[in-house]
Order: structure tokens, then C-alpha cells, then sequence
């Protein structure tokens, strides 16, 4: 038995055989063939090569409907370097002069091809080294019978992988995967991603465990906690069926809150909606019973790509948002992104890129024709549901104003074309810089809603990156600076009659919930996985109670004192989680 | 061989350098020409009818590559290849 702790990004316990895709698989041998196999070899390399384009071809149809065009544009290119008649000919080549086994000559070419790939001076080039291992993957499955073979339908699986690839995740056996754990990847990263829009557990950023683990070792994964325990003893395993059992118990109690209201005891309702980051998402918010899309992330369609998706892919996108929310509010965020994360920006390597143009910055500044083709999609989506807008890192109201100047033109163009959209569309801003919080009562007139983005209001509050580790510590939701910080946004938004929500991760936690409540906030937005669990905690409490804890959490007027207290609360409700 | 051997220096004008789409898409357009078709770069030279050999150039936006083709149609294969990268990837890929 041995024990492994990496992070926890998706939570709940499984338990099943590992079933282990190494990045890399076992370099097929060094074959040597006589004179009289060359003909068969050459046969099943062609046969491989043509199971692998059908291969292909059924994917990309499944993939391009299930999962979004990124993915498709990655199987393009598999399929592209397979029809290669000089890849092909290569490898025929070395099977007649050098009489390799078709594998190895497989191998030989693609690692040959993946080795100058890896030498280029462009680092977007050179990540495309892992896609020339996964067609040396998919084509040596076809080849060799020992090779990778995908879980068997009849059992469970845990799938234990280097980095969950998207081929990988595109062909997954969605029944029979339990959960995954894998040596790479961090809290945004794909597999974590994928792992909570299929809700199972999953374990990131294990360093090693694809050479730790073999194929068929039983493995326990407690993605609440980030532990992974191989080949457990009978004790251990006992321990994980109860703390199963009990997980899946609460689940189900979870579960049957997604039709009841989001009310606290005495009454009172808020609302509860769902942040998402992909399509596929949309379909968990439904299912948790989300009443609308709080936070709708347009950077997805952005990244990965040579040029910006035109107005029209933009426009299909959010139509089809608004139309499965089927009339409840779908909050779209403008690209919120780095200008080291757009290709071609023109803007030169910046020092300091969280203080640099960033966000509503660098499209208000360097691509206003960005904004305003994305203003003019989400328009025309404005008319199949409840769209609304949102600016995100707003520091300014003259911010606000040039971004209302843009939609104003967008509406004109839009006019001019004859189509239709909502004149009337709700715009919003995000309040995620302290200065925005504090001067909230000047941009309050100008805009129909906030939305408290606590992950960046923190972040700037405190003057602190919480992914470096020597200051993490310093991250703090409850110091006081970064309580006033929230309460007077709220409070400013109820003085001018303007909705306040917050979609940061303080709001789909459930040990911050209470004080969020006691605060006066109405409307939660937290990731589909988070939302039936601050379901619970909003109906456990009664709002008089919440006001009494937030009067005693300012009072205090300390941070570790606030932790306590809160997290107290939150273990009496909800002990599985706190 | 060197019969209809043509060559021509251009110089690559695509912001994000040769990628998977930008080859993917040239190796489509060649594959109407009979000539044989090479890029190079530095000292060396791909096949640029094949989409991973144009990748292991890592070619670069800016930088020089020279066009070889020999065969009946080289001529046109010469010009339409310079074409694709001096002026086609962008109309293609980039904003239109």
C-alpha cells in the first residue's frame, strides 16, 4: 500500500482498477524482420493507417457535436499528419531498407519528426510534441495487440494519465471511467475541467504516479482531499467504502435540493446561478438546478487558435447558451484575457502583466474591434433568451462609458442591418479591483449590476499571488480590508437599487456563505459542482442568524478569528465538507 | 534534373509562424501541382507537400525561406507557394 497526495480538484471518492495511458507508451522493441514478412508488415501498416483515419473521421463527427471545434481542430490535425504520403512512404521505407517491424518503424519516424519539433524556438510549435505522441499512440494501437487498449466497456476504471490529452478525453468511456489522477495539471487545468462537468473525482499534479501505478493495481482517489492510495490494504479499503457510502449518501441528499428553492429558513430567497467556462457546462448548471449563468466566460473561444472566432461562430455560441437556459438570465463576460495570452496583440512583453493591459484594458485599448464584434454576437444572442453583459477589471467609469459608447455603435450597425436584439440588454461590471469596490457609489449610476469577482479583488486587495507558495498564506478572504471591501459594494448597490451578485470562488464556498448572507447578498454564483452544497447551507440558516454572525466576524476585525467563527458555522451544517 | 529546377527567396509574413492550420492548408493547396516542392530554411529542406515536415522547420514570421520545385508545373508551384507565404496564410487565417 502507499499513499500519494497531489491536488484535489474534483471531489468524491472512487474506488477501481487503475487503467493507465502513459503519454509515452513502452517504445515498441527493436524488430528485425526477414526478407518474406516485409509484404505482411507493409500490409498491416497500411491496414493500421486506414483504421486510424476511420478512427479519426468518427471521432472528429462525435467530437465536433459533444465536446466543441478546439478538439476537432486538434483531430484536423491528426488526420492531416496520417494522410502525409511522406510520413507513410517513410515508414514503408524503413520496413523494405532497414526490414524494422511496422511498430518500431512507426515510432522510429513519428519520434524522429517529434524530436525536430521539440527543438523549435516557438513554444506553442514545440507543445505540439505531445500531439505527435498521441498519433504515435493511436496508430501503434492499431498495430501492435499489447498496445494501449481503450478501458473495456464491462468494468470501472480509474483513468491514471501523464495530462489528460483532449484525443484522450474526446474518446473517453464516459460509464466507465470512476475518476482520474494524473501527474500533471493544476486547479484550471483540462483534466479538472473535464472531471467536474462529468462529476467524478480527480487528482492533479501527482508528479510521477503513470509509472507508480500499473494497469489493473486497485486505487482509491479522494479528490476532496488530493489523496491516492495504491493498492490499498483491507483496511484502508473498508475506511473508503464507508467514506463513500456516506459521500454518496450526502450526494443524494444534495441532489434532491436541485428542485427546491434557494431559501434560508425564515424565507427569505436569493438567487443561485452557475459560473461556467465551457459549453458543456451548461448542461451541469441545468442539472444542479441553476437559475441562471452568473458568470458565462468568453476566453475559451479565444485561446488555442491562430485568429479570433468571427462574429458569426461567436453569435452561434451564446444563442445556443441563452436557448438551453431556456429564458433564465445568461450573464456573458467580455474576453477577459492577458495581452500575453492573445496571439499578434502588438504589445511588447510586459513586466508586470496583472498590473499591465489586461481584460476590458486591452480590448478597450489595443482591440476595440475585438469588443465590439463580441458586443455585436452577444447581441443578436440577446433576442433566444435572458442575455446580459459584463465587463470585466473595471477600474474606471470612463471605462464603462467607452464600452457603452462601443455597444451604442454595435446597436447602430445592428440596426442598419435589420437584425433583431434586446435595445435593453442589462449591462453589469465586475467589481474585482479594490478601487472599483470603494468608488463603487460613481460607477453604481452608470451600470445595472455588480458582480464581486473575489478571486482578483483579494489578489490586488492584498497585494498578494496566491500561487506563490512562499506568500499563499497571505491570501486572505476574511482579512477585514477585504470584508469592507465586499460589504460596502453591497451596500452601495442596494442604496442605488442595483442587484449585487458575486461569482468568485467565495461564493461557492460553503464556509463563506453565511457571512456573504449576513452581508445582504442575493444573488450566488458558483461552479455547478459548488451549487448544491451552498444550496444546503443557504437553507440551514435563518437570515437573522447570518446578520448576528456577520456583526460578529466585522467585530472581530481578524482574520483568523473570522476563519474560526465561520468555519465552526459551516461544520455544524455541513460536516462532510468542513 | 536541374532542367526545370526553380528558386525563389520570400520571406514568411505570418504573425504566428508555420503551425499545424497554416501547413495543413499549404499542403492542400500544393497537392494540385505535379512538382516537387521544397522548403528551406537555414540549411535545411523539407518536402513542403508534407504537413510535419513543414512543422519541424519551426519556420518563423520574418524569417527567409528559400522555394525549390523541379517538374513540369514548377513554375506556377514556385508562385503560388511565395504567394501562400508572403501574402495567402494571413488573407486565410488572419482578420479578414
Amino acid at each position: 500500500m502507499e499513499i500519494r497526495r497531489g491536488l484535489g480538484v474534483s471531489p468524491g471518492i472512487a474506488i477501481a482498477k487503475a487503467f493507465v495511458q502513459e503519454r509515452r507508451r513502452r517504445q515498441p522493441e527493436r524488430r528485425l524482420i526477414e526478407r518474406d514478412q516485409i509484404e505482411s508488415e507493409l500490409k498491416s501498416f497500411e491496414e493500421a493507417l486506414t483504421a486510424a483515419l476511420e478512427e479519426l473521421e468518427s471521432l472528429r463527427r462525435q467530437t465536433a457535436s459533444a465536446i466543441g471545434d478546439k478538439y476537432a481542430a486538434i483531430l484536423d490535425f491528426h488526420y492531416a499528419v496520417l494522410s502525409d504520403p511522406s510520413f507513410a512512404q517513410e515508414v514503408r521505407q524503413r520496413i523494405k531498407l532497414n526490414k524494422f517491424s511496422a511498430a518500431y518503424a512507426v515510432s522510429r519516424v513519428l519520434q524522429r519528426y517529434a524530436r525536430s519539433i521539440s527543438e523549435a524556438a516557438d513554444e506553442t510549435l514545440r507543445s505540439r510534441v505531445s500531439d505527435v505522441y498521441d498519433i504515435e499512440n493511436r496508430l501503434l494501437r492499431h498495430l501492435t495487440s499489447e498496445a494501449v487498449l481503450p478501458p473495456q466497456p464491462s468494468e470501472d476504471v480509474i483513468l491514471v494519465a501523464h495530462d489528460l490529452t483532449p484525443s484522450q478525453t474526446a474518446s473517453l468511456d464516459k460509464r466507465h471511467t470512476k475518476g482520474f489522477a494524473t501527474d500533471l495539471g493544476g486547479k484550471t487545468s483540462h483534466t479538472a475541467i473535464v472531471a467536474r462537468a462529468l462529476g467524478i473525482p480527480a487528482v492533479v499534479g501527482l508528479g510521477t504516479i503513470t509509472s507508480e501505478v500499473s494497469n489493473g493495481d486497485v486505487v482509491i482517489i479522494d479528490g476532496s482531499t488530493g489523496t491516492v492510495i495504491i493498492d490499498p490494504d483491507e483496511k484502508m479499503l473498508e475506511r473508503y467504502r464507508i467514506m463513500r457510502r456516506s459521500f454518496e449518501e450526502f450526494e443524494r441528499q444534495l441532489a434532491y435540493l436541485a428542485r427546491l428553492p434557494t431559501e434560508t429558513v425564515d424565507g427569505y430567497r436569493v438567487k443561485l446561478y452557475a459560473n461556467v467556462e465551457f459549453q458543456e457546462e451548461l448542461r451541469a448548471a441545468l442539472d444542479v438546478g441553476a437559475d441562471g449563468i452568473g458568470l458565462y466566460r468568453t476566453e475559451f473561444l479565444f485561446l488555442d487558435r491562430d485568429n479570433p472566432p468571427d462574429e458569426e461562430e461567436q453569435f452561434r455560441i451564446y444563442r445556443e447558451a441563452a436557448r438551453m437556459m431556456g429564458g433564465r438570465p445568461v450573464v456573458i463576460r467580455t474576453l477577459d484575457l492577458g495581452a500575453d495570452k492573445m496571439p499578434s496583440n502588438g504589445i511588447q512583453r510586459e513586466a508586470n502583466p496583472f498590473l499591465g493591459c489586461r481584460s476590458i484594458r486591452y480590448t478597450l485599448i489595443c482591440r476595440p474591434d475585438l469588443l465590439k464584434t463580441q458586443l455585436l454576437a452577444i447581441l443578436r444572442a440577446s433576442v433566444y433568451g435572458d442575455v446580459r453583459l459584463m465587463l470585466p477589471m473595471v477600474t474606471t467609469v470612463d471605462e464603462v462609458r467607452r464600452a457603452k459608447a462601443l455597444l451604442q455603435d454595435a446597436m447602430e450597425q445592428l440596426r442598419r442591418r435589420r437584425e433583431p436584439f434586446n435595445p435593453h440588454i442589462q449591462l453589469g461590471v465586475m467589481i474585482e479591483v479594490p478601487s472599483a469596490a470603494m468608488a463603487a457609489d460613481l460607477l453604481a449610476p452608470e451600470v445595472d449590476f455588480f458582480s464581486i469577482g473575489t478571486n482578483d479583488l483579494i489578489q490586488y486587495a492584498l497585494a498578494v499571488d496566491r500561487g506563490n507558495p512562499n506568500v499563499a498564506q497571505l491570501y486572505q478572504p476574511t482579512h477585514p480590508a477585504v470584508l469592507r471591501l465586499i460589504k460596502n459594494t453591497i451596500d452601495v448597490g442596494r442604496k442605488y437599487g442595483i442587484a449585487v451578485a458575486m461569482c468568485g470562488e467565495m461564493s461557492g464556498d460553503v464556509v463563506y456563505v453565511p457571512l456573504l448572507l449576513g452581508f445582504g447578498l442575493e444573488l450566488f454564483s458558483a461552479a455547478p459542482p459548488n451549487i448544491l452544497e451552498v444550496k444546503k447551507v443557504v437553507r440551514s440558516l435563518t437570515i437573522r442568524e447570518t446578520e448576528e454572525l456577520a456583526k460578529k466576524v466585522l467585530a472581530a476585525n481578524d482574520t483568523l478569528a473570522a476563519e474560526t467563527i465561520l468555519r465552526e458555522k459551516a461544520h455544524r451544517i455541513v460536516p462532510q465538507l468542513v | 534534373m536541374s532542367r526545370d529546377k526553380k528558386r525563389r527567396v520570400v520571406r514568411l509574413n505570418y504573425a504566428h509562424g508555420l503551425h499545424a492550420r497554416p501547413a495543413t492548408f499549404i499542403v492542400q493547396e500544393l497537392s494540385k501541382f505535379d512538382a516537387r516542392i521544397y522548403l528551406l530554411k537555414d540549411n535545411r529542406c523539407v518536402n513542403a507537400k508534407s504537413v510535419i515536415e513543414l512543422l519541424t522547420l519551426g519556420a518563423m514570421d520574418g524569417e527567409r525561406l528559400a522555394i525549390e520545385a523541379e517538374g513540369a508545373d514548377a513554375d506556377k508551384a514556385v508562385e503560388r507557394l511565395a504567394w501562400l507565404l508572403e501574402c495567402g496564410l494571413r488573407e486565410q487565417f488572419q482578420e479578414k
